[in-house]
């Protein structure tokens, strides 16, 4: 039944990823604009501009350029991009591992101290360290990217010169040979210890700036939950049965509170995915942001789907992933009734 | 145990992360340079000493202090140049399109026939080192030097100078522009000689070989390896690499992060006298981060403006020197001459134009908005080294009653109509210029709606004269001295999409002259007719100039050797430049 139930998510997201394609298909076009012209030059001549416009198929009526992406779509070719001129998987394979590491490490910010956090505020309800968590969480729902990106970079680089300020690597080392894309994991195989320490701080900064947003929500619902929890019957219970606090909190308290704990997770993925754009481009940071930005610029439409269907994807994977965890954080919780 | 086991990964996988981002021990690269070094270390002392004494005897006196050793080999962060632009490149084929943001590498690694040098435009030989016209005027003859190596190791000659021709023509981009509707054939006359044969009489066109968007050389041998079947001209390939006949070549491009060149040892300039050995181009977009960077020396150049601010803050650091150097890239404000669309009845007429002329408040602009990063210009013929200047031409002025005058005369006394200026987005000047229009405009009743396009869709808005706005706020650059290729931007070959007169603007005695002065071979008589051209324009009013754009980069006290010509843009000539 599991599996029937993962092949019916995985319809609903194809499903999803269409509808997307031609929101994202009917949007860019309606842009009134001409990207070919603008990639051609400003003193390109009218026949090389028809040229490019019949070499990337612009030339055809709109429902045949739609029907041709999708057709291409299944065959794993996104097309064109207009203002690269190369394959937009090629250029996605090329700018997605830079995101992908930053918002993994990014990702694991927010639970390595969002979960802490939230459990020691629950704890600690309207204590100093509650209130410390609530400044911090404040803070991190409603100071903008941007301004917190300029105050690290000037706090951290500028000012103290412990951190840097971007770019993936420093500019005097190789970076590593490329294997999954991921500077740190690559440097690592590849056994260059300078170029990991180096990879590692680049990533400090930009992930600490794109995980702060979704740290303070997590760190409030995770304390919201303990504290619905901690008042729950079975806690008092096991309470009663003189089990140890630790063990109380971690594997009665915690495991239940974690429930609503992963939704959110889930949906702050495609809060961090958002964020992303803004982080990469202040840190210069060369991943899909900054690749869409530019794209996005010239209504390059191949390259705007493409990043568009990408991150769909992601994002309802991920939400499936957090699905099939609350089977696994509470056995209760079946499939087969959720599939119902 | 299990649990154990995850807390020390746990541990350890935090601790390699606390241990990496501590701060960095001094360079460890450098370290490892300096000691592959050290045999010529005697050598480069020597030199030094004889050529640059007084500025070596600074940084020994600096080792002195740290250590007893003797004058020490330059890092290689010492040796290698790093320059910020903030956008990267869509891709990097010289034949394909003209892209600003790398202009510095493409400076490095590609040469063209002739430079263009000063204000004047002086016409000065690289790789060809004499040209000649025939008695016809339709036949250019280039002889071309000797001894000059692709970095792929074949040499430069008249049969690959011609091949680069068929490359350029083949591939039809935007470049093959400037020449593929002038030139009939190209003929390798013999090995150092290329004569190129004219469709028509070109006065002047030798300028063509010359300047930022001046034809520039690829090696064969690099298209030869890696040309395909489907793409015989490896356009692919150049899309993300360089190979050329520059001081610098390739080695590698990360895309969204740097471009590194480094010296080309074969290269027939010679490497006498003090050069960088590596550049790097860093992609920063932003320009605050720009700042820190240059502040904190990890960049030693900022090669495109910064915004007004930084520029400012820079200014007052130490260390940090702002150079501002005058460029072909001017601003100006398109008029919609055409009496289609909604307000062509309006702005068909001559002295509404005008009154748009002497409504806008150019000094404010200068002062308040441009600072540094701009000077004012008059009329068409700006540029002193253009054919046809004229010193005492007319300049318009901010006179609001002059403006109010001629709205009365042409029947709107109180303004009363509304019109539409899109600025080109890409430069942040645009929005504060356009804001300081619309509030003049307003003195004379005239309801100026602003907004802000990106190439795509002011590339769709000019496409027809029913939907091409009423003022279009854009740069313009002229690449070459030849005022008759300038003046043609206003011509009705070039409405859209076959050229950018997006104002539609068209007068038969400025074509006419315009046609007569392309074949035109006595330099005084075309000169004439030029000039009588920009004197209709200046009566007409297809365009309000407002400024010539400098070159404003911010660098390190420590470099030396800028070298700017006007006729490029944002470029040092990277193979003059050193660290002191």
């Amino acid at each position: 039944m599991r599996l029937q139930y993962i092949v019916q998510r995985f319809m609903w997201m194809v499903v999803s990823l269409i509808g997307i394609s031609l929101i994202t298909f009917v949007v860019s076009h309606m842009v009134p604009a001409d990207p070919i012209r603008a990639v051609a030059g400003m003193e390109a001549k009218g026949e090389q501009v028809e040229e490019l416009r019949r070499r990337y198929g612009l030339d055809r009526p709109l429902p045949e350029q739609y029907l041709r992406w999708v057709a291409n779509l299944a065959r794993g070719d996104l097309g064109l991009s207009i203002r690269t001129g190369q394959p937009v998987m090629e250029d996605l394979r090329r700018y997605a591992p830079a995101t992908a590491e930053l918002t993994l490490v990014a990702m694991f910010l927010v639970a390595v101290v969002g979960l802490p956090l939230g459990v020691v505020s629950a704890l600690n309800k309207d204590g100093i360290l509650d209130h410390l968590s609530r400044i911090i969480a404040l803070s991190g729902v409603s100071m903008p990217i941007f301004w917190v990106s300029l105050i690290l970079q000037i706090v951290f680089f500028s000012r103290l010169g412990v951190l840097p300020a971007d770019g993936r690597v420093d500019v005097m080392i190789n970076p590593p040979l490329r294997v999954t894309g991921l500077y740190t994991v690559d440097s690592l195989l590849a056994g260059d210890m300078v170029a990991f320490k180096s990879a590692a701080r680049h990533l400090v900064l930009p992930a600490v700036n794109l995980a702060f947003g979704s740290l303070a929500v997590l760190t409030r619902m995770v304390r919201s939950s303990m504290l619905d929890v901690l008042g729950e019957d079975y806690v008092r219970t096991a309470r009663a049965k003189g089990l140890r606090e630790r063990r109380v909190i971690l594997l009665h308290a915690l495991r239940n509170a974690l429930i609503p704990t992963t939704t959110t997770m889930a949906l702050q993925i495609g809060a961090l995915m958002g964020g992303v754009f803004l982080v990469e481009l202040m840190f210069s940071w060369p991943g899909l942001g900054f690749y869409a930005m530019r794209s996005i610029t010239l209504i390059d439409f191949p390259s705007i789907m493409g990043v568009a269907i990408l991150m769909t994807t992601v994002y309802a994977i991920f939400n499936l992933l957090a699905d099939l965890l609350y089977g696994l954080l509470d056995p209760r919780i079946s499939i087969e009734g959720r599939s119902e | 145990m299990k649990r154990l086991a995850t807390l020390l990964v746990v541990v350890a996988v935090l601790a390699s992360f606390v241990a990496a981002c501590a701060a960095p021990p001094p360079e460890v690269i450098e370290k490892e340079v300096v000691e592959k070094e050290v045999p010529v270390t005697v050598e480069v002392v020597k030199e030094v000493v004889v050529e640059k004494e007084v500025v070596e005897t600074k940084i020994v006196e600096k080792v002195v202090t740290a250590t007893p050793e003797p004058t020490p080999e330059r890092t290689e962060r010492e040796r290698t140049l790093i320059m910020s632009y903030p956008f990267e490149p869509s891709q990097i084929d010289p034949h394909a399109y003209f892209e600003a943001e790398i202009n510095m590498p493409y400076n490095a690694v590609y040469e063209t026939f002739y430079d263009l040098w000063g204000p004047d435009g002086e016409f000065t030989p690289r790789l060809a080192e004499s040209y000649e016209w025939s008695e016809d005027g339709k036949t250019l003859t280039f002889k071309l030097r000797k001894g000059v190596k692709f970095h792929t190791g074949e040499d430069f000659n008249a049969e690959t100078a011609k091949w680069n021709f068929d490359r350029l023509f083949d591939l039809n981009l935007s470049t093959a522009g400037n020449y593929a509707p002038y030139i009939d054939s190209v003929e390798a006359v013999d090995d150092y000689t290329l004569a190129f044969h004219m469709k028509e009489p070109t006065p002047g066109y030798h300028f063509m070989f010359a300047g930022n968007w001046a034809m520039k050389f690829v090696c064969p041998g690099a298209v030869e390896e890696h040309k395909t079947a489907d793409d015989p001209w490896a356009h692919e390939w150049f899309k993300d690499h360089m190979c050329g006949t520059g001081p610098y070549k390739f080695v590698s491009y990360e895309h969204g992060q740097r471009l590194v060149i480094e010296k080309f040892d074969d290269y027939w300039g010679g490497w006498e006298g003090p050069h960088f050995d590596k550049m790097i181009e860093r992609i920063v977009p932003e320009s605050s981060t720009q700042r820190m960077l240059l502040g904190r020396g990890e960049i030693d150049l900022t090669c495109m403006p910064l915004e007004l601010e930084d520029i400012k803050a820079l200014q007052q650091e130490k260390g940090i020197t702002c150079k501002s150097d005058p460029t072909i890239l001017i601003f100006v404000i398109s008029v919609k001459a055409t009496d289609a669309g909604e307000t062509g009845p309006i702005m068909s007429q001559v002295k509404v134009r005008q009154a748009l002329a002497y409504a806008f408040n150019y000094d404010a602009v200068m002062e308040n908005i441009m600072g540094i990063k701009g000077s004012r210009i008059s009329d068409m013929l700006f540029n002193p080294a253009f054919e046809g200047y004229d010193p005492d031409h007319f300049v318009y002025t901010y006179d609001l009653e002059k403006a109010r005058e001629l709205l009365a005369e042409a029947g709107y006394p109180d303004g009363g109509f509304d019109l539409e200026l899109m600025w080109l987005e890409g430069f942040p000047d645009y929005p504060r210029i356009a804001e300081m229009y619309q509030a003049d405009l307003a003195k004379l009743g005239i309801t100026l709606k602003v907004f802000g396009a990106p190439p795509a869709t002011f590339l769709d808005r000019i496409a027809k004269p029913e939907t091409t706005p009423d003022l279009v706020l854009r740069p313009r650059a002229s690449g070459n001295p030849i005022s008759y290729a300038w003046i043609e931007g206003w011509t009705t070959k070039m409405f859209p999409p076959n050229g950018l007169n997006e104002g539609y603007y068209y007068n038969e005695r400025f074509d006419e002259l315009w046609k007569a002065a392309t074949v035109e071979l006595d330099d005084a008589k075309r000169a004439e007719m030029v000039r009588e051209a920009a004197a209709i324009a200046s009566e007409e009013v297809p365009v309000i100039w407002i400024a010539a754009v400098n070159d404003v980069m911010c660098f390190t006290d420590s470099l030396d050797g800028f070298v700017h010509s006007p006729w490029y843009m944002y470029v040092y000539w990277p193979y003059n430049l050193y660290r002191e």
